[in-house]
Formats: structure tokens, C-alpha cells, sequence
């Protein structure tokens, strides 16, 4: 069953950068194929380039709810999956009038007392979802290997109640920073799709998009010159979100035309690091008299 | 067009990409659901069915511009930019030792199967 707002790729393209998510042809087509093979989508690349937005502007265009699994070291079952609510559990025991162990077994291993966690959640859900399992390179291999029985039959077992089936297909995403190299056999369920940092050209289109103001010439200013930062060897290249941020801040500042001191007055809205922001100071004044190499 | 893909699937191969049975049927399938004019989203279709690593992109892409290179056609053909379907793959089916040759018949009889068992929808 394929999504009506996901028709073809084109159409895809259109509804994505409704919902503020300007996607390349490539991308559209890897949506559009997950949702005729239901398949889920592995977006894979560096901080910041959209990987999470992605999935918003997904369940925004095939208007379903989001739900998120933000992924952690030290993510277990519990906490993806299910739980059962222990306190309950107990409070139900202690209140019980002398029923039969089986028959209170029942009772309290029954849904009423299951804590349904953002997998649980998207399986169990009667509406279709978009599920997002967000930085999964942050979680143990182990824990990989939960998520994939979710991922391949749509299903979760529950020793105590059965095997819960999904009622609906979720679209499902899964975003990594590639700390780390997943599973074979998580990757192997998945399309993959490699999102790395965007041309000076889309990167424009971006800022346009998401900063309304933005001229067209401070816009390629901003798109030129994190690009040439990019290329430098920095702890932490900027992102996309951060050129998003130091674009509305030189707007906030009323700047026109980006000066070298411009930009030593703002570098820390687009580098975290110290040390990044000491060395592109120091380069950028010598490569501003030569403008950035596209 | 199978021909095409398994070629190309030993070429990913010989430039170091791990590609397995599962991916190739994989990426048959997808196929399916591909305009195979539109040059982006053919590679598109490929790349995220075969390429299963960041550190193998750079290659596929550049196994993806060789073989599929854009072809200027003879006289008498009429699309420009589409790649040929039966002539390219050609050259692949001969070379290679006896395993490999019998590996990429496999694929192609599983991936023949697969298309022709969807001809009825």
C-alpha cells in the first residue's frame, strides 16, 4: 500500500519542499522507492546536514505522526521497545482479593500494564507512522539487533503476550553520523542514502528558503564562504544548521556585504570549537584578498 | 537491462565494493520502480541498493560515470543519453573465470525470474 503524496519521485520532490525540505532528485527517488518496497531508508553523513529533518518533512508530506526514537549508549529494550509498569504491577498484586496466580498473571502481564516505547509505539499504532530512529551509530551492536526484528517483519515479541503485528506500515528512518559501521544486516534491510554536505548551489537554495530576507548576494556570500571553511581541516566542519544560524544572525546584524571583521565577530555562530575559530581567522583574512575557491 | 546490471555489478567488485546476491536482487527490484531515463534517478536507484558504506560512494559514483557513460548515438538511433540496453553488458558475460561467469547467470536467472514472475500485475 503506497502513499498517495508519495506517487512519484517528482511528486515527492514538490511535497518535501512544502514542508521546507529542499531534496535532490536523488533523494526523492530513495523516498519514493522506500515507500513501494518498504524498505526503510538508512540516511548516513555529517552533523547537521538534514538527516532528521528529512524524516519531519516526510511525515509532513505523507501526513502522518512522527514518532522518534532518540538513540543513545546504553539504549536497551526498555527503552525502546516496551517495558512492563513494575509499580502497577505491584499495586495491582497487593490490592488482589486471593485470586488464582494464573488468573493475576493474566491480569497484570496485559496491556494495561505495558509501557509502550517508541518502537512499540509505531508498531502498535492504528494510524500509519513515520518512524525515526535517530543516530542509531550511537547505539551497541546488541541493541542493533533488537531494532532489526522490528525492521524486518514489522513485528515485536512480548514473551508475556505474544507477538505484536503492525497493523500499518511505518515509513521508517533511521539517521547516523557513521561514528561507527552498523550491522551488515541492518544495512542489508535498509536503502542507503548518503547525505553529505551540500553544493554552494543548493546551499543557497537553502539559506533562501529558510532565512525569507536573505539577498540573493549575502546569500552567496554565506554558501561561498562556509563552503571554503569546510574545506579546511577543522574539529568540526560547520553545518548546514549552523550556516543557517550565522546567515540570520549577519541579517540581524544588518550586514549587506561580509567584511573580514564580519566574520571575526560572528565565527562562534557558525564553529564550536576554539581552535577552529583561531585557525579560519587566521586563514580566512589571507584568502579574502583571493575569494573562495567554489 | 539484466545484463546491464549484473556488468556493472562486477565492476563495483572489481573496484572493491562488496556487492551480495541479496543486494543484486535488491536493486532488480528497485529497478522496477525506476524511470530508467532519468539519469539521476537510475544512479540514485543503484547507489542506495548496492552501496551499503560511506566509504564506498566515492568509488560507486565513479564506476557509475565509466560504465554508464553517456553514449552519442550512431546514426539512425533516435534517444540521446540513454544508455544502450542489450550491447554493453555484452562485453561482461565472456571474461572472467568459470566462477564468476556462473555467479553473474545466477543473479541474472534469479533476477529474470523475479522480473517475469511481476509481469501479470
Amino acid at each position: 500500500m503506497t502513499v498517495q503524496t508519495l506517487a512519484s519521485p517528482a511528486v515527492v520532490k514538490v511535497g518535501l519542499s512544502k514542508f521546507g525540505y529542499l531534496a535532490d532528485d536523488r533523494i526523492a527517488q530513495v523516498v519514493f522507492l522506500a515507500d513501494r518496497l518498504s524498505k526503510p531508508i538508512l540516511v548516513e553523513g555529517p552533523a547537521g546536514v538534514g538527516k532528521t529533518e528529512l524524516a519531519k518533512a516526510l511525515a509532513g508530506v505523507a501526513d502522518r505522526r512522527l514518532i522518534r526514537l532518540q538513540c543513545y549508549e546504553g539504549l536497551d529494550e526498555s527503552k525502546a521497545l516496551y517495558e512492563w509498569n513494575y509499580k502497577k504491577q505491584l499495586l495491582r498484586i497487593q490490592a488482589d482479593d486471593g485470586s488464582a496466580w494464573s488468573e493475576l498473571e493474566d491480569n497484570i502481564f496485559s496491556e494495561e500494564f505495558l509501557l509502550a516505547r517508541p518502537l512499540l509505539e509505531a508498531i502498535r499504532s492504528p494510524d500509519p507512522v513515520v518512524l525515526l530512529i535517530d543516530e542509531i551509530d550511537r547505539v551497541e551492536v546488541e541493541t542493533e539487533a533488537l531494532m532489526l526484528e522490528v525492521l524486518s517483519d514489522f513485528q515485536v515479541s512480548i514473551p508475556e503476550l505474544g507477538t505484536v503485528v503492525a497493523a500499518t506500515q511505518p515509513l521508517v528512518v533511521l539517521t547516523s553520523n557513521n561514528t561507527r559501521d552498523l550491522s551488515e544486516a541492518l544495512k542489508r534491510r535498509c536503502l542507503f542514502l548518503h547525505i553529505g554536505y551540500p553544493s554552494v548551489e543548493r546551499e543557497k537554495e537553502i539559506l533562501q528558503a529558510r532565512v525569507g530576507e536573505l539577498t540573493d548576494h549575502l546569500a552567496d556570500q554565506v554558501a561561498r564562504l562556509v563552503r571554503s571553511i569546510r574545506n579546511m581541516q577543522l574539529r568540526k566542519p560547520p553545518s548546514v544548521s549552523e550556516s543557517i544560524d550565522w546567515a540570520r544572525t549577519l541579517l540581524a546584524l544588518g550586514v549587506d556585504e561580509i567584511e573580514p571583521e564580519t566574520v571575526d565577530q560572528t565565527l562562534h555562530v557558525l564553529l564550536k570549537y576554539q581552535n577552529d575559530i583561531e585557525k579560519v581567522s587566521r586563514d580566512l583574512s589571507t584568502s579574502f584578498a583571493d575569494p573562495a575557491d567554489v | 537491462m539484466l545484463s546491464l546490471l549484473t556488468g556493472f555489478i562486477e565492476e563495483l567488485r572489481e573496484a572493491g565494493i562488496p556487492v551480495s546476491m541479496v543486494e543484486a536482487i535488491d536493486a532488480a527490484e528497485a529497478l522496477r520502480f525506476t524511470d530508467l531515463g532519468e539519469r539521476e534517478a537510475f544512479k540514485a536507484t543503484l547507489g542506495s541498493t548496492l552501496v551499503k558504506n560511506a566509504r564506498h560512494y566515492q568509488a560507486f559514483e565513479t564506476a557509475f560515470e565509466v560504465y554508464f557513460a553517456l553514449v552519442r548515438p550512431a546514426p539512425g538511433e533516435d534517444l540521446a543519453g540513454v544508455p544502450p540496453i542489450e550491447g554493453q553488458g555484452g562485453r561482461h558475460e565472456g571474461t572472467g573465470g568459470g566462477a564468476e561467469a556462473e555467479l553473474a547467470s545466477l543473479i541474472e536467472a534469479l533476477m529474470r525470474a523475479l522480473f517475469e514472475g511481476d509481469r501479470g500485475l
